[in-house]
């Protein structure tokens, strides 16, 4: 009896102890980033400067330190992936709930799931092999924003597409058949009843999706070309924000102003990707909140 | 808390552990160019002894490990300096705040290397240059000639494609620091992690341009390299010192570094220079 308790409460503080130690890495690295994040203190630096117009050339003489370029690199890329991507996954995600038979479901399923969980390096080893020499035929280089997007819209299939289909899934069935017994086509049935019923799921899987490739660093940075460039258009080369960090941060010594331009560009980075994840969380109450109705 | 004086063994184990790995072996890293020679000479040096006490009698008789790693010069110097590694590898002379952080490092130049200009054979600049002046260089890179037509009208009007190393290789502060000198490097770039992958870039596409280690490119058949202001990059001329864009390579440690990490470095200036040779870089002793 004594055991038991011993072992109850040997639980639930170990439990909680985890949760707290999880919690306190994670204010930690939070807090570090922004601790160590400033604006660089050279002469002529401001603050649009910084963000937008400046160039990122910290070699040159004087060193320059914009992050502008890497933003708009993040956005193109990212932007032109989920663009790509959201139709397919709507398109698969319609084939699960409402075509595909069980058998079908059973192996279409996890094999979204596993095509998830291939790690990045392997997407990006995979685009400059085959992808790369293909856009060469027609342009200078074959490392652009399009290729990029690309294989990040191959990444963020998954995630969108699984969350489409659970969202087609989740829609209650006596809607559903109620409009199909009222004789509507199956179309009509779908895209009046089911996707206005599951719009808001399949929109947090867009965001969740766009979040995923915000973070993307190492695929990214293969198939841009990692070119510190103001991109001009979407055949045009670029290094996102992830990129330019995993490029530089080796050679920024430490609290220089490098150093600080590279803290900040990661914690813009993380504050997109916190902001794009309380979107979410909002959106799936918003969708609790309207099955209850 | 309690439960913490139960825990402590295992931490001081996991310390000991640890502390020991690190005794046994030296790690080695930094730049890309320097990688393939360090790595051969880290596997001769293993051959030779197989344990430590081999190489000198007074160390233990644990098996000689050597970890051998790229990352680029910059971190070949900064890995020391944060402790991640016992030796650095750098292709380029070490500055003077880097010297004065490390508070007075034991340096050995194993070998010299040239910056030089190369591209595909297929490259349309094959056919008509043999080489460049610096100013066309500075032309090239900062982007002003960004078509082949602009560097000889009698070329096609085709986009120039700059590739580099990214930041963290010696090749890129030497050719900033002499070539470029107040110019700024075209933004449009391609940037590479390592010398090997940049090599890589250069044997598929005939439009790239590049400045990388003469003594990678030397061996590859499918690329070529240029004179600079009319003086090849050849090895008499690295060693007179008439091509201007040449570099030394070191191997580097901390103030009095270690037993191991000193017989090691002895190794790489004495038994591994015929290595040095073999892979076209050019030896700073006479090979036997």
């Amino acid at each position: 009896m004594r055991d038991a308790t011993f072992a109850d409460s040997l639980l639930r503080r170990g439990s909680l102890l985890a949760l707290a130690g999880a919690v306190a890495v994670l204010a930690l690295v939070v807090g570090f980033i922004v601790w160590e994040s400033r604006i660089p203190s050279a002469e002529g630096t401001s603050l649009a400067g910084f963000l937008l117009f400046d160039r990122w050339d910290p070699a040159g003489q004087p060193p320059l330190l914009g992050i502008g370029h890497a933003w708009m690199a993040t956005l193109l890329v990212v932007g032109m992936a989920v663009a790509l991507a959201t139709p397919l996954a709507i398109l698969i995600g319609i084939f699960l709930s409402e075509v595909a038979p069980p058998v079908v479901r059973s192996i279409a399923e996890p094999a979204l799931q596993l095509l998830a969980g291939i790690p990045a390096v392997v997407y990006g080893f995979i685009g400059y092999a085959t992808l790369v020499p293909l856009m060469e035929r027609w342009l200078p280089t074959g490392e652009t924003l399009l290729c990029a997007a690309l294989i990040l819209a191959l990444m963020v299939l998954p995630f969108i597409a699984a969350t489409a289909a659970e969202s087609f899934a989740l829609v209650a069935g006596e809607l559903r058949f109620g409009g199909l017994a009222l004789g509507v086509s199956r179309w009509y049935a779908f895209t009046r009843i089911t996707l206005r019923k599951a719009a808001p799921g399949v929109l947090a899987g867009v965001i969740l999706g766009m979040g995923r490739g915000m973070g993307e660093t190492l695929a990214v940075l293969m198939l841009t070309g990692n070119s510190p460039v103001f991109p001009d258009g979407l055949t045009s080369r670029g290094q996102p924000l992830t990129a330019l960090i995993a490029t530089d941060l080796g050679e920024a010594g430490i609290h220089s102003d490098r150093y600080y331009a590279l803290f900040s560009a990661g914690l813009l980075l993380m504050a997109t990707v916190i902001a794009i994840n309380v979107l979410v969380i909002q959106m799936k109450k918003g969708m609790a909140g309207a099955e209850r109705h | 808390m309690r439960l913490l004086p139960r825990f402590a063994p295992a931490l001081l184990l996991a310390a000991a552990i640890a502390a020991h790995a690190q005794d046994t072996s030296i790690r080695i890293g930094g730049s890309t160019t320097a990688l393939p020679v360090i790595s051969h000479c880290a596997a001769h040096f293993m051959e030779k002894y197989a344990s430590w006490d081999k190489a000198d009698p007074a160390l233990g008789k644990e098996q000689t490990v050597v970890y051998v790693t790229g990352g680029g010069s910059g971190f070949g110097v900064k890995g020391l300096m944060n402790g991640t590694l016992d030796v650095g590898m750098v292709s380029r002379d070490l500055k003077d705040e880097e010297i004065k952080t490390l508070g007075g490092p034991v340096m050995h130049v194993f070998a010299r290397d040239a910056v030089a200009i190369a591209t595909n054979a297929a490259s349309p600049l094959a056919r008509t240059k043999q080489g460049f002046t610096t100013a066309e260089l500075v032309g090239i890179f900062s982007g002003q000639m960004a078509q082949f037509s602009h560097i000889d009208g009698s070329l096609p009007a085709k986009q120039v494609v700059l590739i580099t190393r990214d930041a963290s290789g010696g090749v890129t502060e030497i050719f900033q620091e002499r070539v470029m000198k107040k110019e700024r490097m075209a933004a449009s770039r391609l940037q590479f992690p390592s010398t090997a992958a940049l090599i890589k870039k250069l044997e598929t596409s005939d439009a790239a341009i590049a400045f990388v280690s003469a003594g990678a490119v030397g061996q590859d058949g499918q690329l070529r390299t240029y004179t600079v202001d009319g003086v090849a990059p050849s090895q008499e001329n690295i060693v007179n010192g008439k091509y201007s864009l040449n570099r030394p390579m070191l191997v580097v440690a901390r103030p009095s570094p270690s037993r191991k990490a000193q017989l090691f470095m002895e190794y790489v200036m004495d038994d591994c220079q015929a290595t040095v040779k073999e892979m076209g870089f050019v030896p700073v002793r006479a090979t036997k």
